[in-house]
């Protein structure tokens, strides 16, 4: 029974009785080719494309990291907003892309502090390797509350479990 | 079929192309590792307003780390001591005091962490967001 039921279904497809007319006016039932149904392929790729475009308008921040620095991860974190930017590499320090040594670093972070808006004192964002002790961290500390800066941001990457 | 009946189909390969170069575009220049920030103050001769709130000074030692809660009316100022065992912090233990003294006292928000020449970065930081996850938000951080 089940047998001929799908055998029916079979016989009584769509497809099967699709044909050509020729010039003769027989149909025949060779040459029928399915057209595959892409609007659901488009409809998947443009949400895609909104999500990742989305994702990417999201992330944007000042920070590059390159393999120099592995940045310790944290979960309760928040976004990084502008600010002068402090790198600390290899006991060395490094303000907005400028290298400078411990004793240098008041008087560049004042130089920096005193083209800021005075109502609206910018963060000091601190980006150190996860393996550095706080002996190259407490210089920048030292230099960024003399030179005014009032809150610190340590940068690090968002994650869950360490 | 009649006359009037038309059927017409849209060229789609187009429009699919274009976005498979738009997700390829997309893909390759998105970023997937999100940099977040801990905000910290500098503890020690910044600008305080004479209210005495309850904190905890937590120092960090060679052998491990002392915690200590001051100015609260609820907890005692008992020193606690965390000792690392093979040079690694039991953060489960330190976590699990720190929810137990703001369980105690709610009023608990601040946190003065003086670490030691050779404190690493990663475990000033794991320590900072152990303190941020039970809510003490305003950290400082002593220099040496």
């Amino acid at each position: 029974m089940e047998n001929e039921l799908s055998k029916n279904k079979i016989l009584t497809s769509e497809l099967k009785k699709c044909g050509v007319l020729n010039a003769e006016g027989k149909v025949t039932g060779t040459g029928i080719t399915p057209s595959l149904v892409l609007t659901p392929l488009v409809d998947a790729f443009a949400i895609l494309v909104i999500y990742l475009l989305v994702n990417t308008s999201a992330a944007q921040h000042q920070i590059l990291i390159d393999g120099t620095i592995n940045l310790p991860i944290a979960s309760k974190t928040q976004s990084i907003d502008e600010g002068i930017l402090v790198k600390v590499e290899k006991d060395e320090y490094i303000v907005e892309n400028k290298k400078v040594s411990s004793s240098q670093l008041v008087y560049e972070l004042r130089k920096l502090m005193a083209k800021q808006n005075p109502d609206k004192i910018p963060f000091l964002i601190v980006e150190a390797d996860k393996s550095s002790s706080f002996e190259s961290l407490s210089p920048i500390m030292v230099a960024g509350s003399s030179a005014g800066f009032e809150k610190f941001k340590f940068a690090v990457i968002q994650g869950g479990v360490q | 079929m009649s006359e009037n009946q038309q059927s017409f189909e849209l060229n789609l390969m187009p429009v699919i192309s274009l976005l498979a170069v738009c997700i390829s575009f997309l893909l390759i220049t998105s970023v997937w590792i999100h940099i977040g920030s801990l905000d910290v103050s500098q503890a020690v001769g910044t600008e305080s307003n004479n209210k005495v709130q309850a904190n905890i000074n937590v120092t960090f030692e060679n052998e491990g780390m002392l915690f200590q809660v001051k100015d609260s009316s609820l907890i005692s100022s008992k020193i606690f001591k965390i000792k690392t065992q093979n040079d690694s912090i039991d953060w489960n233990k330190i976590n699990s005091y720190t929810q137990k003294i703001v369980g105690k006292d709610s009023s608990l928000k601040m946190a003065l962490i003086m670490p030691a020449t050779n404190s690493k970065y990663q475990d000033i930081v794991k320590l900072i967001d152990t303190l941020k996850s039970n809510g003490i938000n305003d950290v400082g951080i002593a220099p040496l």
